[in-house]
């Protein structure tokens, strides 16, 4: 510990760059962690995450419907203050309008994605976007 | 001290230090910080540069096993995952040693072995706990993770062999 201490203070400041601490070899290897990192950031999401198929609506905690999301419709679920109107459109799914106060679930936008998700609280109405077919449990923990 | 059994002495010695490392990082709770600097395998690797691969991997693979023990995660997922990622990461580090030996310093070859601990770990992972390909999204996080603790890894350990080295010729 007190070596550790003494090798930095006896360095002069002007050496204590990147130079010193790693050497070419260091640089570049790292460089491709971080491209690699990088490139698969953008590229994993896409490639993992599907473009779901079934739409699932539920209100008030129950399964009211579910839907193919390749085929255009309007759908009416009604909650505890109103009616929610969701819009199938393109493979996509969005909340057009809502009773409760602060709109939430209109302003998240549509969904397509496996695994997107638009709650409003207020109306107790939840949507989801899943794969087609049910492929039962979704992980085992062993 | 008996000449022929210097050695064993000093491995026992850092055995004994990646083992307390080791187990003093498992009691850092996950809630503060998700991922952990991987402070042990500082000794793995000067244990590398000091006395060799074979040394090297039998200190890794005992603190693992200890350390699980000490720490009650012993036969756990946790365990597991713990193998994997330190078992790869010194096969990674040993290759990195010997192939780039001449391009690449301690931090180097740390870097390499902190990627490779922490993709084994995802695998491991993948393979025995979480079946779903959700946890694959990790991978980016996982690698820029390890690339920084695997540097400051490798400076640990570059102090680390200078004043063990500097200590034993000193005697």
């Amino acid at each position: 510990m007190l070596y550790l201490f003494k090798e930095l203070v006896h360095k002069p400041i002007m050496r204590m760059n990147a130079r010193a601490f790693m050497t070419a070899g260091d640089a570049v290897l790292i460089a491709f962690f971080l491209t690699l990192s990088a490139v698969l950031f953008f590229l994993l999401p896409g490639r993992l995450v599907s473009a779901g198929s079934q739409l699932v609506i539920r209100s008030n905690d129950r399964v009211e419907a579910r839907y193919a999301l390749d085929e255009d419709r309007l759908v009416e679920i009604s909650g505890p203050i109103g009616k929610t109107i969701v819009r199938l459109e393109r493979g996509r799914a969005r909340v057009e309008s809502s009773p409760c106060p602060n709109k939430i679930c209109t302003h998240m936008g549509p969904v397509g994605r496996e695994g997107g998700l638009i709650v409003c609280v207020p109306n107790k109405v939840i949507v989801t976007v899943g794969k087609g077919t049910p492929e039962g449990v979704d992980a085992v923990s062993r | 001290m008996n000449e022929h059994m210097r050695k064993p002495a000093r491995l026992a010695m850092l055995l004994a230090l990646a083992t307390v490392i080791h187990t003093a990082e498992a009691l850092v709770p996950v809630t503060m910080v998700w991922f952990r600097f991987g402070f042990a395998n500082i000794i793995g690797l000067a244990t590398l540069y000091l006395f060799g691969f074979r040394d090297a991997l039998v200190v890794t693979l005992g603190r693992i096993f200890l350390g699980s023990l000490a720490a009650g995660l012993f036969g756990s997922p946790a365990f597991l995952l713990s193998l994997a990622g330190g078992t790869s990461a010194m096969f990674a580090m040993g290759l990195a040693h010997r192939v780039g030996a001449r391009a690449l310093s301690e931090v180097g070859v740390s870097v390499a072995g902190a990627v490779f601990h922490n993709v084994a770990q995802l695998a491991a992972a993948y393979a025995v706990l979480i079946r779903n390909d959700g946890i694959l999204l990790l991978l980016p996080l996982m690698i820029v993770a390890a690339t920084v603790t695997g540097f400051l890894n490798g400076l640990a350990a570059r102090f680390f062999v200078r004043h063990f080295q500097r200590v034993a010729a000193g005697r």
